[in-house]
């Protein structure tokens, strides 16, 4: 059970948060086939430090963005997304 | 043995004896006593016969960890008897031995030893493959272990959650000493210790070492900043610190399983004694000095008459006083620091006689042995420490330690008690310092965290505690046992390395070496050491086992814990129950699934009126400038044009183009809508609104809440409906003043705040009655109490189940699947490709242009009272061409309905179908114009 | 706020000898209101006037007590019910079925929090009462029903139910 410091509630236990996975960028609408499927399906996948989504659903329900390294779990910085802060 | 006289630091109550039995014969012992020490006071010597050859076993280490005293105690087996405390009236039984531990019919394993090599069950009983039921019959008899009960355990169990700024596992000199250096820095310390006291080691030392244990556990016991929890077990550390506690002693639970957020952790777990292999090492009466030390010091149990002892240690050296002081003849010592050592220890049912490596038989029904302490690096490997071994000091040593994770004591290194208690105290106070580090951390990112001054940073020194130079003892000159629990021995590791097995992860699996109760704590050490020297390799260069949790085995119970598992109800709920409703669960609520007669319940609807709780359904209140291009981006359809009092349906697709979820959505005022979705699918609708809104859109005006549970929704359905909700309301109902798909807002049974739709999920005329929920029960009775002479009837969700399927209408997740895109589910109209974006708008894109995707289908088979069961296949020959996603007997039509996924080529009107049922059988159906069985011109729904 | 106190006087803990009382609020009206309250920071509380406003999230509050003055105002009376939870064991008890540290420091009087009590994300207030620990804990409504069973149930080593 990580520990992650949500910017708004400060630590929380990591089952309050559903996980999104690496953050990926939406290509528009018109995007040709091999780049929506990357968008869907593909991801890096890296062992060492990522940005990725958490969602405080149990929480602040805010979406944030969290450093985090995919060997020892470590968490850095978090970030909240988007305007509304 | 016998019971000793009065001992200084003696740990039983002799002013309370207890009564218990052992193997169906009366035993008496005191208060304090552990099961082994009270049976072996009365001169119980066996315990317990071997896993695998049932030889007899006897005390070995008087500990927790104690692989030959494993009991069963009532209904409850593997009791660790060198632990748990005798109480009055238990009904204590020996494991694994039939008929009797005196006499084990299956101790003819014993002749047919050297049968049983590594691999003997497998490369014996592989076959033939048709004799493998027999095999496993005669084998089970012959498994290890005790009885479990089939009655349900009466335990009481619990959970609870702590914040302690330091945990110290371990309550021996060092980690007492922490825990009051760190609590004495202002800490708060939980402080857990496996057995009943604190004092480890010092507890059966002499008598400078029971003066510091008072003075300590005084210290401790008394601390305000400390939280004892003795006879409780660490069982794991997990990411970041997450530590979890099996606690005992609690009063009224039977366990207690703490998960503790732990700022600094301080691991003093001390040491493990560890076994000598030699012939004959298992026999009853060969012991651990520290287990001799135990029964004598703690206990006052005489372990023996007359005895060698092997030693290559203090602690060692000390046993041998302590054998004298109780009054066992000591008749040799073997100092294993030199060359001498014991080759063999001979004996039936227990050590008769010892041979030392000179050659020299000495008669002996006692042989301790004290070669070599093996470190408990458990938690610490757990913490990610690949501790490395140190031939000096013949054992394990911490690498790196992260920063929330600190060890002291045994673990790190030998010393005196003050030593000990110097280090354990310079790493109390770093743990406090390191901790307030952390909490500083943590309360920073807290709104409300009070504020503090910011922590010491400089890290506090910290005495050195050196391993004391040790010799590497593992194995004398002859073969014995490495794993006791397993009934593993050195030859078996040897004769696995000559098989091949050069690896110790797979000589492990190969042997089952560390793989039975005690999971490597005694034996890892030696089963690497000999199995390098089989090899011809040494430890250093094959690595130990991967320390998993739980460190020691923990009850389910405990686990499990009482179980809180959230349940959501409808106001409604409390009439469904008087109703005796069926409880129905879905997803976490629970919904009458019909009140005895659910066909009944359609002929209301369809013939009168009917009421539904609905409450499930999922509403959002949507308020904002920027509410139409929410909905114009998360549904497939168009939401530009609509105007205020209207509602319309709408599909939602993912980004890869499949369905999630389906609603309507009203315009209540200028700038506020109210959305609904399924039940099942409220929460992800939420959480997608969000995301958009978040991550996507986020200067979009829109404010959301959830307002699911604020309303109780009604649905009035069935040709008097307009009637029977017209003597409840003073809004329109005039089909020309409030029209299918519209909204009204308004008061209904003199409830304000109300809102209604007219939709019709079950093809009947309806009303659905969102009422703000405290007055959701009153307002469901007013319909009943009004209703009366329009035959009025409540309906659960099996009627409206087989209605929607009478209707044609589909359910997501039911007739659609993970797989099913927006095209083919007969609402292709709603999709608006022509839109610029939309969520999932590519892929429906590409799903229109490959037009192969199946199609949904109403189908009715040519024999109407078939109904196949859902998920039947629909084949073309031995191809799958679809499936049957709904199917019900209609009672409207009498005969059986259904709607299913068809392959193209099989969806158009009048196809013929073959349905294979789950029988083999296959029957003939065909597909029908309209989804819809029933009114498809909608004339009911739209009156 | 008088309709908020947690108990009448006779009922009082100290009065009744308990060390954990549990009381139904969830009459009181409750409102979701997007700005006004600035000044309360998400995992905030304050009385402000005669009303109770909280926050647990950016760009939101919820108040307790008359309906604000201002649009728009989603009204949350019936989406959510409101115990009180009162007395120096309620800490105890929610250890039980809460992994959020509410020590002193991490948790003080005046702290909002949304989080997962037994299982269920609920809204957490701590609102002492004339110096007598005390927490609001709100859920959604359908909720209500098993949460306060878990609390009475968790509640039994402290005395409670």
């Amino acid at each position: 059970m990580l520990v992650i410091l949500c910017p708004h509630c400060g630590p929380r236990n990591s089952d309050e948060f559903s996980f999104q996975g690496e953050i990926v960028a939406r290509p528009g609408p018109a995007s040709d086939q091999e780049t929506w499927r990357d968008y869907l399906y593909m991801r890096d996948n890296v062992a060492g430090w990522q940005t990725e989504r958490w969602f405080h659903v149990s929480g602040c329900r805010r979406f944030l963005n969290v450093e985090r390294h995919t060997v020892t779990n470590e968490i850095g910085v978090v970030t909240p997304v988007g305007g509304v802060q | 043995m016998s019971r000793l006289s009065e001992r200084p630091g003696e740990v039983i109550d002799r002013t309370r004896p207890m009564d218990f039995s052992w193997n169906g014969k009366p035993y008496r012992g005191y208060a304090g006593d552990s099961i082994a020490s009270a049976l072996a006071a009365s001169g119980v010597r066996v315990f317990s016969r071997s896993f695998k050859y049932h030889r007899p076993r006897g005390i070995l280490t008087a500990s927790f960890h104690d692989p030959n005293l494993m009991v069963q105690v009532g209904d409850e087996p593997n009791v660790r008897a060198g632990h748990r405390l005798v109480e009055e009236k238990m009904e204590v039984s020996a494991q694994n031995a039939w008929p009797s531990l005196g006499f084990d019919a299956k101790g003819v394993n014993r002749l047919l030893g050297r049968f049983l090599t590594p691999g003997f069950y497998y490369k014996t009983f592989m076959s033939p493959r048709s004799l493998w039921p027999w095999y496993q019959r005669v084998l089970a008899r012959f498994a290890a272990g005790g009885v479990v009960g089939v009655d349900p355990q009466p335990g009481r169990y619990d959970h609870r959650y702590a914040h302690p700024d330091v945990l110290v596992a371990g309550g021996g000199p060092a980690g007492m000493a922490a825990a009051i250096d760190a609590a004495e820095a202002g800490a708060a310390v939980i402080l857990v210790e496996e057995e009943h006291r604190l004092g480890g080691h010092l507890r059966w030392g002499d008598s400078d070492d029971l003066g510091a244990l008072e003075e300590l556990s005084a210290a401790v016991l008394s601390h305000p900043g400390i939280e004892v929890m003795v006879d409780s077990v660490v069982t794991g550390r997990y990411d970041h610190n997450w530590v979890a506690i099996a606690q005992r002693g609690v009063e009224g639970v039977d366990e207690r399983l703490v998960k503790a957020r732990v700022k600094c952790l301080v691991v003093a777990t001390g040491t493990i004694e560890r076994p000598y292999v030699f012939e004959g090492n298992d026999l009853p009466g060969v012991m651990l000095s520290t287990a001799v030390r135990r029964l004598i010091n703690l206990h006052a149990v005489r372990p023996g008459e007359r005895a060698v002892v092997l030693s290559a240690n203090g602690p060692g050296d000390s046993a041998i006083a302590d054998l004298e002081e109780a009054g066992v003849e000591v008749a040799e010592v073997i100092d294993a620091r030199g060359d001498d050592t014991v080759i063999k220890a001979s004996g039936r049912m227990g050590v008769q006689g010892v041979i030392d490596s000179r050659g020299r038989r000495h008669d002996a029904d006692l042989l301790v042995t004290a070669v070599g302490w093996t470190t408990t690096t458990t938690l610490l490997n757990m913490a990610g420490d690949r501790p490395m071994y140190e031939p000096r000091a013949a054992r394990y040593l911490s690498k790196s330690l992260p920063y929330d994770v600190l060890a002291t004591g045994g673990i790190v290194g030998d010393g005196s008690t003050d030593q000990l208690v110097q280090h354990g105290t310079a790493i109390g106070r770093e743990a406090a310092r390191r901790a307030s580090v952390v909490k500083f951390q943590w309360l920073t990112a807290v709104p409300t965290g009070v504020t503090r001054q910011p922590p010491d940073t400089s890290e506090i020194e910290v005495p050195p505690l050196e391993a004391e130079r040790h010799p590497e003892l593992f194995r004398s000159s002859t073969h014995g046992f490495v794993d006791y629990s397993e009934d593993v021995t050195s030859k078996d590791l040897f004769a696995a390395a000559a098989e091949g097995y050069d690896s110790m992860e797979l000589a492990k699996r190969y042997t089952t070496v560390n793989m039975g109760p005690i999971q490597g704590k005694l034996e890892a050490v030696n089963a690497v050491a000999i199995h390098g020297e089989a090899t011809g390799s040494s430890p250093l260069e094959t690595s130990t086992t991967t320390w998993r949790p739980p460190y020691a085995p923990v009850s389910l119970g405990v686990l499990a814990g009482r179980q809180y598992e959230p349940v959501r109800y409808s106001v409604i709920q409390p009439w469904h129950e008087r109703r005796e409703a069926k409880p129905l669960v879905a997803g976490s609520w629970i919904r009458p699934e019909h009140y005895g007669d659910p066909v009944a319940e359609v002929t209301a609807v369809r013939e009168a009126v009917g009421i539904i709780d609905v409450s499930p359904l999922g509403k959002i209140d949507l308020r904002g400038r920027d509410v139409p291009k929410l909905l114009e981006f998360v549904y497939v359809n168009k939401w530009s044009k609509l105007d205020v009092g209207k509602v319309r349906y709408g599909i939602m697709c993912n980004e890869d183009g499949v369905i999630f979820d389906d609603g309507v959505t009203g315009r209540l005022g200028a700038d506020q809508y109210m959305m609904s979705s399924t039940s099942g699918g409220a929460a992800g609708v939420w959480n997608w609104l969000d995301d958009w809104l978040q991550t996507g859109f986020p200067d979009w005006d829109v404010k959301m809440t959830a307002v699911t549970d604020g309303y109780a929704s009604i649905n009035v359905a069935g040709p008097n409906s307009r009637e029977l909700v017209g003597r409840l309301t003073e809004i329109d109902l005039r089909p020309e003043a409030f029209g299918y798909m519209e909204v009204r807002t308004g008061v209904v049974a003199g409830v304000p705040g109300c809102f209604l739709w007219r939709i019709g999920f079950t093809g009947e005329l309806s009303y659905e009655i969102h009422v703000p929920s405290a007055y959701g029960l009153w307002v469901w009775e007013r319909l009943l109490e009004k209703g009366e002479d329009l035959g009025v009837r409540a309906f659960g969700i099996e009627a409206q189940r087989i209605m929607r399927l009478e209707k044609g209408h589909f359910i997501v997740g039911q007739d659609t699947d993970g797989l099913t895109q927006g095209h083919g589910m007969g609402v292709d109209w709603a999709i608006k490709l022509d839109k610029p974006d939309f969520a999932g708008k590519p892929e429906l894109m590409w799903q229109a242009e490959r037009d192969d995707y199946r199609r949904l289908a109403a189908i009715q088979t040519e024999d109407p009272a078939i109904v196949p069961p859902e998920a039947s296949q629909i084949v073309a020959g031995d191809v799958i061409k679809g499936r049957i996603t709904s199917s019900r007997m209609s009672p409207t039509l009498g005969r059986s309905i259904c709607l299913g996924q068809v392959d193209p080529d099989l969806a158009a009107p009048g196809s013929r179908l073959h349905i294979r049922l789950s029988d083999g059988v296959t029957v003939a159906a065909r597909v029908l114009e309209h989804h819809a069985h029933f009114d498809p011109e909608g004339t009911r729904l739209r009156g | 706020m008088a309709e908020l106190s947690p108990i009448p006087a006779d009922l009082a803990p100290e009065a009744r000898g308990e060390s954990l009382v549990l009381s139904d609020f969830s009459v009181v009206p409750k409102w979701r209101v997007f700005s006004g309250h600035e000044q309360v920071r998400p995992g905030t509380s304050a009385t402000v006037e005669d009303r109770l406003v909280w926050s647990v999230s950016p760009g939101e509050w919820t108040v307790v007590g008359p309906a604000p003055e201002q649009d728009p105002v989603v009204d949350l009376s019936h989406v959510r019910m409101m115990f009180r939870l009162t007395g120096p064991d309620s800490s105890g008890l929610l250890a039980k079925v809460c992994a959020l540290d509410l020590g002193e420091d991490m948790f003080p009087d005046g702290a909002a929090a949304r989080t997962l009590v037994a299982g269920v994300a609920t809204e957490l207030i701590r609102d002492d009462q004339a110096g007598e620990r005390s927490f609001l804990i709100i859920p959604s409504r359908s909720y209500g029903r098993y949460l306060h069973t878990v609390l009475l149930d968790a509640g039994g080593e402290f005395g409670l139910g």
